[in-house]
């Protein structure tokens, strides 16, 4: 006990040491704060900015603080967070993150999160109810939509059903994303042909056919190999994210994304705060999230990365309102996965996956 | 029959032309060097009659037939290189079989030619030995050997004794000569090595600045070099330039330091200048009082055998002078009578091309 | 003073004890490469044996036996060596005659030249090379479009299998395949060449018998380096095999991903030996070239 305490005690000395020099060298700082050091992770690409630009705003407004940026993916980083804790739990990788339901599920197994309530970020409270998190885990106000997304020079019509991904007139003209639909995509298919999470041999049984077929195309890895697979039109049609295929669209390539009847697939976004941060850095994350919560913020990043809110005080232009992907019966209609049971079954069933489908294609 | 005829061959590699309107003809059964400094041209020479370089202009005939077109492996020739060149990753017996395993010889008697061949350089029972296991001598005979199983017409060897130590040098020499007599295989050997060549070779041709400035015998290089050149790379010479005294039939008549000499009169008239060699060796010490020359000592150089001085005259000349170490030689500042013979001296061409020799 | 300056910077005899200047020596590099190296092969022991039990399997081999008695973690590891091997064999003897040529090479610009030509692909990020790799393969892309112009035939399939994968490491690994056999190429003298011409043999014959033999442990170090890269290859696999190329590299990362270290563990430290081993026979053969020299 007098350890710790010596410790604190010893770390509030330099502290102020270092606080007493910088007021005597920056005369203006005379007040400094304690310095705090907070990490951030961010999406890359379209998610980028918006973040980008409310952490700059808020080191603006708060000289003490500085913000370091890790900009990646759920898929790399997560893992590294995991291993950064197994070393020090006190010393986690970043602070605060934006992560997927999956990256949320898989940490709520190892105590990586740490609850955001309307006490310390009131905006929680604007949460669509049917995606406030259990206790809390997670600020999840937004999601990303998947559905189909297709070649406009193939189709006359836009696709409207999943079963499009097995009709054989499209033989080796489907193509998904491996590594995530093998977890995501299985439970849609599942859900649609009386399976579920907990029973995914129908979704399972239906892919390794298609596999056999001919059926897919390829399993890409990235988005750019997507892009250009269905922009030359050598695929025409896969499941993918609306946030992903309308930047494309809009850039003049000959791809729209389409609501399948069954329901597009919910994928929830949002910040997750890492355990082990320190008080100093937590307040930060605090108002880093609340400040990305105001409606403008929101909006903003919807608008910016091609994503669906879902928060009630935030109110949609004119044409977001009237894009279907976005309409309060497709959200309602998508299909709302449990990340838990995807996330406790996922190595068991990406090794049916690479056993009965990739070894089949 | 000639061997070997080159015809005003010339080699340039871009502006420096390094061999220049060499004619030379080497007869069958014959050791030839080609002698001179490096940078002489007469590593290209030897070159340009194994294939490895292209005349510019010229011709090189082998036993008649115009080689200037034919590839190097398809050239009655073969080549024992400064480095050696034997093949590491092979065995003496493969090296020395190689060419002969090319020309697709049964097994059997491939093996008869290379045990002939190692025999008659000294090597049998190193069949299996790897080169690297071998010394420098022994790889040399290998080197040897592995061209001469191929009976070429005529041997190349390119200053083969370069890097070995100078016992081994004396050794190996007298092995190439009896090698090359063994065999009666027509040699040309090219050497910066005055005394080897002077050994070895049936005849020799001096190089110097890419031209021939003599061919003949050891003995005619020695007694009658044509050129400055010729007599100061072989052996040692007082070069000395003096005024014809006087004609006498046959004879001219010059005088050095008031000392007669007396050479063949060959155009020249009274009154011009003539280049003499006159070889150390040929200037006697004699008694004191004895007709001659009084002279300093101004370096004594103890060779044996023999001893070489420089010896300086009343005309502030200085002479070197190699006498008999037969008895107590001069000091360094010792006087003696110097004088010689008045046919010790030869008349010789100012060389054109100016060489540093020491 | 300035010669009490100078006398007391050469001091003699007063230089740092031979352990100490090993160690400056050695020490960076220790502690970049062998300390990194072995601390994590000793985390991947750990893991590989369920020593933190995550799962609640318990510690031990079970991971072992999971992967020894699943024959499908045989048949990806199967892939993984026949596509480096493939690669090594392809890319070793496309690397030779580029050696060769660079070795003939005058023209210091046309040289120069041929070096940036040769280590273009390492300029570039692995991410965007594939994706040039999918414009120039895919069945719309270069290579199709044009066969089809000059032969009137239908796509091939160059790219999303194993193909696709092979000549985008191939085309990566070149220049490690070069650097080593040009390097040996240029310790050759040239000597050795004219020799074997002056013997009569034919160009083929003098690379045959001569140039080729002497290059040999040039060949064998690029076969190794490259046999250690294309093994291990993860990003060139998975953009470029349309998920028909399974690798081991993949399936470590893959259960990275979904932190099943133990597996992932397991499958890495599989992938090292069998590159080792490789590695070891390869190297056994380089000394055998060697010892037939020497012995």
């Amino acid at each position: 006990m007098s350890q710790s305490k010596f410790q604190m005690n010893r770390r509030h000395f330099l502290a102020g040491t270092a606080g007493l020099g910088l007021a005597s060298t920056l005369p203006g700082l005379a007040r400094a704060q304690q310095n705090v050091s907070v990490t951030q992770f961010i999406w890359t690409g379209a998610q980028e900015p918006v973040p980008r630009r409310i952490a700059e705003e808020y080191v603006a407004a708060n000289p003490h603080v500085s913000i370091d940026m890790i900009a990646g993916t759920n898929g790399a980083t997560f893992p590294q967070l995991q291993a950064s804790r197994d070393i020090d739990p006190e010393d986690p990788l970043l602070n605060l993150g934006f992560f997927n339901m999956d990256a949320t599920e898989r940490g709520k197994l190892v105590d990586m999160w740490l609850p955001i309530t309307p006490d310390n970020v009131p905006a929680m409270a604007n949460i669509l109810p049917d995606y406030r998190q259990e206790n809390d885990l997670g600020a999840f106000f937004c999601m990303d939509v998947c559905g189909l997304v297709y070649n406009t020079d193939y189709f006359d019509e836009a696709p409207d059903s999943w079963e499009i991904l097995f009709d054989p007139a499209l033989r080796g003209k489907v193509a998904m994303f491996d590594g995530f639909w093998p977890g995501n995509g299985l439970v849609s298919t599942a859900l649609i042909n009386g399976g579920s999470e907990d029973d995914i041999e129908p979704a399972m049984a239906i892919y390794e056919q298609a596999a056999r077929d001919g059926q897919i195309h390829s399993l890409f890895t990235s988005n750019s190999q997507a892009q250009q697979l269905l922009v030359s039109g050598e695929v025409v049609v896969m499941p993918h994210f609306r946030g992903v295929a309308l930047p494309w669209r809009n850039g003049g390539a000959p791809v729209n994304y389409a609501v399948p009847k069954e329901g597009q697939v919910a994928f929830p976004e949002g910040f997750q705060i890492v355990n082990g941060s320190t008080e100093a850095q937590l307040d930060v994350c605090y108002d880093l999230v609340s400040k990305s919560l105001e409606p403008e913020n929101v909006l903003d990043y919807c608008q910016t990365a091609y994503v669906v809110p879902l928060m009630d005080n935030v109110d949609l232009p004119e044409d977001m309102a009237a894009d279907p992907a976005i309409s309060p019966e497709a959200i309602t209609n998508a299909q709302k996965l449990d990340y838990a049971k995807i996330a406790a079954n996922g190595p068991e069933w990406s090794r049916m996956w690479n056993r009965r489908v990739k070894a089949n294609l | 029959m000639a061997d070997i005829v080159l015809t005003a061959v010339d080699k340039v590699f871009g502006s420096d032309r390094v061999v220049s309107n060499v004619d030379l003809n080497v007869e069958n059964g014959e050791f030839f060097s080609l002698l001179g400094p490096s940078g002489c041209g007469k590593t290209t020479t030897l070159r340009m009659i194994a294939g490895l370089e292209t005349p510019t202009s010229g011709d090189v005939m082998i036993r008649g037939q115009r080689m200037n077109d034919v590839p190097i492996n398809k050239r009655p020739t073969n080549l024992v290189f400064q480095k050696m060149a034997l093949f590491p990753h092979l065995d003496v017996f493969e090296n020395v079989a190689f060419g002969l395993r090319l020309k697709r010889l049964p097994g059997a008697e491939i093996k008869r030619k290379v045990g002939d061949i190692l025999d008659v350089v000294s090597l049998t029972g190193f069949e299996k030995r790897a080169v690297s296991q071998l010394s420098g001598g022994q790889q040399q005979r290998v080197a040897i050997a592995r061209a001469l199983v191929n009976e070429p017409a005529v041997l190349l060897l390119d200053e083969p004794l370069g890097a070995l130590d100078l016992k081994l040098q004396l050794h190996l020499q007298r092995e190439l000569r009896r090698i090359q007599k063994a065999t009666g295989t027509t040699f040309i050997y090219v050497t910066h090595n005055q005394a080897e060549a002077l050994s070895m070779s049936d005849r020799l041709a001096v190089m110097n600045g890419g031209k021939i400035e003599q061919i003949g015998t050891p003995a005619e290089m020695y007694l009658k070099p044509a050129t400055s050149f010729v007599a100061s790379f072989i052996g040692r010479t007082n070069l000395i330039e003096t005024r014809v005294d006087s004609i006498d039939g046959p004879s001219a008549a010059l005088a050095v330091d008031g000392q007669t000499l007396s050479i063949p009169v060959d155009g020249l008239k009274t009154g011009d200048t003539a280049l003499l060699s006159l070889r150390p060796e040929r200037i006697e010490i004699r008694a004191p009082g004895a007709e001659g020359i009084d002279a300093t000592v101004t370096e004594a150089e103890f060779m044996g055998s023999t001893v070489l001085y420089r010896m300086k005259t009343a005309t502030d000349r200085t002479l070197m002078v190699q006498a008999l170490a037969d008895r107590a030689p001069l000091g360094q500042g010792d006087s003696a009578r110097i004088g010689w013979a008045p046919d010790a001296a030869v008349q010789i061409r100012q060389t054109s091309v100016a060489e540093d020799m020491e | 003073m300035s010669g009490v300056a100078a006398s007391s910077l050469v001091a003699p005899g007063r230089t740092l004890p031979r352990w100490v200047r090993l160690a400056l020596l050695i020490g960076p590099g220790f502690f970049l490469i062998v300390l990194p190296f072995f601390g994590a092969m000793v985390m991947l022991g750990t893991y590989s044996l369920n020593l933190r039990d995550a799962n609640g399997m318990g510690m031990g081999l079970s991971l072992w036996m999971d992967f020894a008695s699943d024959g499908f973690n045989w048949s990806v590891l199967w892939n993984s060596v026949r596509i480096a091997a493939i690669s090594t064999l392809i890319a070793v003897a496309l690397a030779y005659p580029v050696a060769a040529a660079l070795m003939r090479v005058k023209s210091r610009a046309f040289l120069a030249f041929g070096y940036v030509a040769l280590f273009s692909p390492l300029l570039m990020s692995m991410v965007s090379r594939a994706y040039g790799w999918l414009l120039l393969l895919s069945d719309n892309g270069f290579v199709n479009q044009t066969l089809g112009m000059l032969f009137g035939i239908d796509p091939i399939r160059l790219v999303f299998n194993e193909t696709g994968v092979i000549i985008a490491i191939v085309h990566v690994v070149l220049p490690y395949a070069v650097l080593p056999i040009l390097n040996n190429m240029t310790q050759v003298p040239s000597v050795y060449r004219e020799a074997a011409l002056d013997l009569g043999a034919s160009g083929w014959t003098v690379f045959r018998r001569v140039t080729l033999p002497l290059t040999l442990p040039g060949v064998i170090v690029a076969a190794e380096i490259i046999f250690a890269l294309s093994a291990s290859a993860f990003v060139t696999p998975s953009l470029l095999g349309g998920g028909r190329v399974l690798t081991l590299s993949q399936l470590v990362y893959e259960n990275i991903g979904m932190i099943e270290w133990g597996m992932a563990a397991v499958q890495a430290i599989v992938l090292l030996v069998t590159a080792l081993a490789v590695l070891f026979v390869l190297e056994r053969v380089n000394r055998a070239t060697h010892a037939a020299r020497e012995s």
